[in-house]
Formats: C-alpha cells, structure tokens, sequence
C-alpha cells in the first residue's frame, strides 16, 4: 500500500473548481495556452488550517468529482486543477496528509515556521495550475 | 505606463481620494486621467458583482461563507470609481472563501487581487513577476493607492 506519509515531489495534487456558470470567475488564461485556478481559488479562509487538496495517485479526478455528491452538490460544470508536490514545495510550504473517510488522498497545503501561507503564496501557488480538460477527467 | 490621448481623457483631480482617504502611507501618486465615456466592460461587472450575492454557503464545496451583503456594495463602488479612470482595465470578478468580493487583475507581468471588505476598506495583494521586491500585500482605504498600482504597470 502507498504510504501516506512518503509524499513525492512528482506527485499530482488536485483541487475542484466551480462551474462557470456559478457567478464567481474561477479561472484564466495560462500564459502557455490552457487555464489556470485564479488565485482566489487558492487562498484560505481565516482560521482554516491548509489548503484542501487530494493527491492523484489516491484519488482521481472523476472521485474527487463524485466527492461532490456528499455535500448535496451536482459534479456537473466542475472542473479540477492539476499541480506538482515539487511545485508547492518550491514554495517553502508543506503537503501534510489528512486523509478522510470519503477521500484517502486528501492532504492539507500549510506553512511551516518559516513560511506562512499567505495571499502571494496562494497566487504563486495558482500560476502552477492547469485545469484539466474534460478527457482528463476520469 | 499607458498611452494617453488627450482627445479622450482629461486629467482628474485625484486630490479627491488624497483627502478622503487618506492614510498617511507614503507612495507616488500618478497623474490619472478619467474616461470621458463609461467603459463597455463596467455595467456587465457590476452586473456580476451583484450576482454573487446569490451565491449559498459552501458553493466553492470547501466551506466558502455567503457573500456579504456590504462587501457587494462597496464593491460596486469602487469599481464605478475605477472604470473611470484610463488604463484601469476589466478585472475578474470573484469571491474569497471568507465572503468578501475580490476583483483580479492581470498582464503577464504583474497581478494585482483586491478584496473589498465590509467595511469599505480594501485588501490588495500586487505581485511583481520580474521584481519580487516590487510586491506589495496591504490594506487601505484609498482607493488612489489602488488606482496608482493599476495605472502604473
């Protein structure tokens, strides 16, 4: 079994957008072609431990879709971003496991003593995104 | 910096903000100039930013609070303000997770997010890519600070 306390830096981390057509942007133009989660998306509300996110190899997009209906909510128009532990790591910060009964992958995003996790952080954090094209999801 | 034709616009008086807002931080004020004529992009914005106030708890499906009602209101302010002024472009229109509305800006160079708070004041985070030490993470009340930062890049 895949420990879950040995995160690899080539590990893919996931994170469900919103639908378009839920008035909130959620997304914009990479630079390098495709999207990108806005930075807001990224950001933490306050008192919130880490940024909520599951890792790929345990849970998949299509889960992490279907997740949704646990809260009541249609999976239908969501989308789901795709980013590197390597990447968060870059960063200073720390992929920690959480993982729940519903999602084996889910991990939190936190800072560590040296460095927090602030609104620069999230928006570094969204310029590593790219949301994944519906045939990626599955 | 922006192109300005003076057929268009016509510089404004941006001692406006300096006295109603003032904060006593220390930064340059450009001259700004206002558009003579609303931009195309403002009343769908606007429009926008009224919508999520529709929105319910938890619609971002990690616990996002409602929208707050006075955020919505200031909001719209301040973009009315900002659309105005040349070289102000359309931002994103968004929400934190805390209920507060957030306009986005970007060009490849720099991003600027501002969360407009229930109280009227603003919290902005501006992001150099080329120059990190240009990065900026504060809160105001004048909105000429803000109007400084998207005018100048």
């Amino acid at each position: 079994m895949l420990g879950t306390d040995q995160i690899l830096d080539d590990e893919f981390l996931l994170r469900r957008l919103h639908p378009p057509e839920i008035a909130p942007e959620s997304v914009v133009p990479r630079s390098d072609g495709g999207f990108r989660a806005t930075s807001v998306r990224m950001r933490l509300r306050e008192g919130e431990e880490g940024l909520s996110v599951t890792r790929a190899v345990l849970t998949s997009p299509r889960q992490l879709l279907n997740l949704l209906l646990l809260q009541n909510l249609s999976p239908a128009g969501w989308r789901v971003c795709r980013f590197t532990v390597e990447e968060v790591r870059s960063l200073g910060l720390m992929v920690r496991p959480d993982p729940l009964p519903e999602d084996a992958g889910h991990c939190l995003i936190v800072g560590t003593s040296e460095v927090a996790y602030t609104k620069k952080m999230s928006s570094k954090l969204a310029e590593f995104t790219r949301v994944l094209s519906p045939q990626e999801i599955i | 910096m922006n192109t300005i034709n003076s057929s268009e616009a016509f510089e404004t008086n941006i001692e406006t903000w300096r006295n109603s807002h003032a904060t006593g931080e220390a930064f340059v004020r450009p001259t700004v100039y206002a558009r003579r004529a609303v931009p195309d992009w403002l009343v769908e914005r606007v429009q926008k930013i009224d919508r999520l106030g529709q929105l319910e708890a938890n619609w971002d499906s990690y616990g996002a609070r409602k929208v707050q009602p006075l955020s919505i209101q200031y909001a719209k302010s301040a973009l009315c303000n900002l659309g105005v002024i040349v070289g102000v472009r359309s931002p994103t229109i968004s929400a934190t997770p805390d209920g507060f509305v957030s306009l986005g800006w970007g060009n490849g160079e720099a991003t600027m997010d501002l969360d407009i708070l229930p109280d009227g004041r603003m919290a902005f985070s501006y992001l150099n890519e080329a120059d990190s030490s240009k990065d900026i993470e504060s809160t105001t009340s004048d909105l000429g600070r803000v109007i400084a930062l998207l005018t100048q890049w």
